[in-house]
């Protein structure tokens, strides 16, 4: 997991939760105990794909690819790594 | 009453299945067994006619079941929301005088909590496994009948048989009673409108504890011979979870094709939803043939991007608490947007001046609803019954006008709810949570616009002087003592809160 990648992620996810404090986000944190509601959730997945300029598919999108800062680092890489081999 | 319906219907339609979900399918004769069980079982808990049993559970079968069983031995049923915490659960049990809670093992301990504190005895059911305290909801499908009292059945019918709540302008909800007889005659005037058939099959995403999933998704298709089809909670390694409705849109895709779902009720926030499912995901919803939208106004944005994704125009819904479905659009594509559609069957609807009198079409004024499916009134609440139960109709609050062709559209709401995630929310319930932190002086709660759709949550608070605030002790307090979805996101210091010249809090100027 690149450092560079992770902070990116925090930074979107911390957007959305004005709440909270970037060192209760860990790596392994469950976003949703944080207070990510079905709105946030909507957004959050939105962000992502802004920021690193990737589609999620309909497939993609589940409560396990996106439940903490690890899950959503390894499916960006994945999405990542796919679009440069294309 | 509508127990015996759901014997009818068994009698008729015996091997037809009443009701799908992901650990069994049931049919109408099993159906009408587990209630007859479960009400034989109830009724050796010493449950007896007018007794309260509160259910607080997520939508499944045993969530159906209870009803029916209740509705049987013609106790009062109390559902309410499974996300509540502990003082929210503990209030509505208490004040409805609640004999059986009836739950599952995930908030079993909860309940145990909040019966521990009654001073009365209450049982306590677990639906999915059994637990110390409690007795295991399938230990209690007795079969052999006990001998039933033989009262009036008219009579019965019109006794409260449904407890809900319904949002206060100031302090705790407010209780409203429904009769058996309110029911039937709500389902009956929906099953004419929208012309519900035992070949339907209505797709159950909204909770089943509101009026519009008990109304449009329980009763209009088990009192109908058609099927209930409940999306399954999430599981997480076994374990049930809440998770956002984005996460279940593949699932409810998934379930719309393979159980051929005719009719779909939802809420905006659905609807938006699933209106962003990506182009390249494959989705047949042909078989939808009813797709309509209740609980809040539903953007144009949302219904022209749902027609554009699936080619399906979504119909709205108006009702409420107290009268349950009142208007449904139905009209065909052609129609001026916003319309919340023609009054259901045999529901009469005026628009009232401040005066009193009628108004003409087109004029703004209260919406005032004369049906058989109305409440009789707040519980313990005469002066407010006064004013919102006159000459048999409800005043709901709520302006409208209604058009040349006799559609409804609405105005103004009366009550300031915040809908976060399709949930609405009353300001008034979390602000009085926060008055009672030591440390607070003032607090308005408002909704403001997400960054996708909805709302979120603020809390603006004026702390008491020379006492300090974290937003994060704030929190944890109202986490402790609301719903997880009730907790303010945002949580905002001020000086002092912006007020008209007469002391009116400027709520607008706090979004």
């Amino acid at each position: 997991m690149t450092e560079q990648l992770k902070q990116k992620t925090q930074n979107v996810i911390l957007e959305l939760l004005p709440n909270v404090e970037r060192q209760n986000l860990g790596d392994e944190t469950d976003i949703f105990s944080l207070g990510l509601d079905s709105i946030n959730a909507m957004s959050l997945i939105f962000s992502l794909q802004d920021a690193f300029d990737v589609k999620f598919e309909t497939d993609e999108i589940s409560f396990d690819n996106f439940q903490t800062v690890t899950k959503i680092v390894e499916l960006i890489e994945k999405k990542q790594g796919i679009k440069q081999e294309i | 009453m509508l127990e015996q319906n759901l014997v009818k219907i068994a009698q008729k339609y015996p091997e037809k299945t009443a009701i799908v979900d992901d650990r069994s399918n049931i049919t109408y004769q099993e159906l009408q067994d587990l209630v007859r069980g479960f009400s034989n079982g109830l009724r050796s808990l010493g449950v007896r006619r007018a007794d309260c049993i509160a259910v607080v559970l997520p939508n499944c079968t045993e969530f159906v079941i209870s009803f029916y069983a209740a509705a049987k031995l013609n106790a009062v049923f109390l559902p309410l929301n499974h996300l509540f915490k502990e003082e929210e659960l503990g209030y509505y049990i208490n004040d409805s005088d609640a004999k059986v809670v009836i739950t599952d093992t995930t908030r079993a301990e909860l309940c145990q909590q909040i019966i521990s504190k009654s001073e009365r005895k209450i049982e306590l059911i677990t639906v999915d496994a059994a637990v110390p305290s409690s007795t295991y909801f399938y230990d209690l499908i007795l079969p052999e009948e006990t001998a039933a009292e033989t009262e009036d059945e008219i009579a019965l019918a019109q006794e409260n048989f449904l407890y809900q709540y319904s949002s206060g302008s100031t302090g705790r909800p407010k209780r409203v009673g429904r009769t058996q007889q309110n029911l039937y005659h709500e389902v009956n005037n929906f099953t004419q409108t929208a012309n519900i058939t035992e070949s339907d099959k209505i797709l159950c995403l909204v909770p089943m504890y509101h009026a519009h999933g008990l109304g449009n998704c329980l009763l209009a298709s088990l009192h109908n011979g058609a099927t209930l089809v409940i999306l399954e909670q999430f599981r997480q390694n076994g374990t049930p979870m809440e998770v956002p409705f984005i996460f279940r849109r593949l699932r409810v895709l998934e379930l719309i094709e393979q159980e051929q779902i005719t009719i779909l009720p939802a809420v905006p926030y659905i609807f938006n939803t699933l209106a962003e499912t990506p182009r390249d995901t494959q989705a047949d919803l042909t078989s939808l043939r009813l797709c309509f939208s209740a609980g809040n106004f539903l953007p144009q944005d949302t219904f022209e991007r749902f027609r554009a994704r699936f080619g399906i125009g979504v119909k709205q819904l108006y009702g409420c608490t107290e009268a349950g479905s009142v208007t449904i659009d139905l009209d065909e594509a052609d129609k001026p947007y916003g319309s919340v559609g023609r009054p259901m069957q045999n529901v009469e609807i005026k628009i009232i001046s401040d005066r009193g009198t009628q108004l003409p079409v087109g004029e703004v004024g209260e919406i005032v609803i004369k049906s058989k499916t109305l409440t009789s009134g707040y519980h313990n609440m005469p002066e407010l019954n006064q004013k919102a139960f006159a000459n048999g109709s409800y005043f709901t609050g709520d302006l409208g006008k209604i058009d040349q062709s006799g559609r409804l559209y609405i105005t103004g709401r009366k009550k300031i709810l915040i809908d976060t995630g399709g949930r609405k929310v009353d300001p008034i319930e979390i602000e009085d949570v926060l008055l009672t932190h030591p440390n607070i002086k003032e607090a308005v709660v408002v909704g403001v616009k997400g960054f996708f759709a909805g709302e979120i949550i603020k809390a603006v608070i004026v702390p008491q002087e020379s006492q300090t605030c974290e937003e994060r002790e704030i929190s944890d307090y109202c986490k402790a003592r609301l719903a997880e979805f009730k907790v303010p996101r945002i949580i905002e210091f001020r000086d002092e809160i912006p007020k008209s010249p007469l002391g009116k809090v400027l709520r607008k100027a706090l979004v």
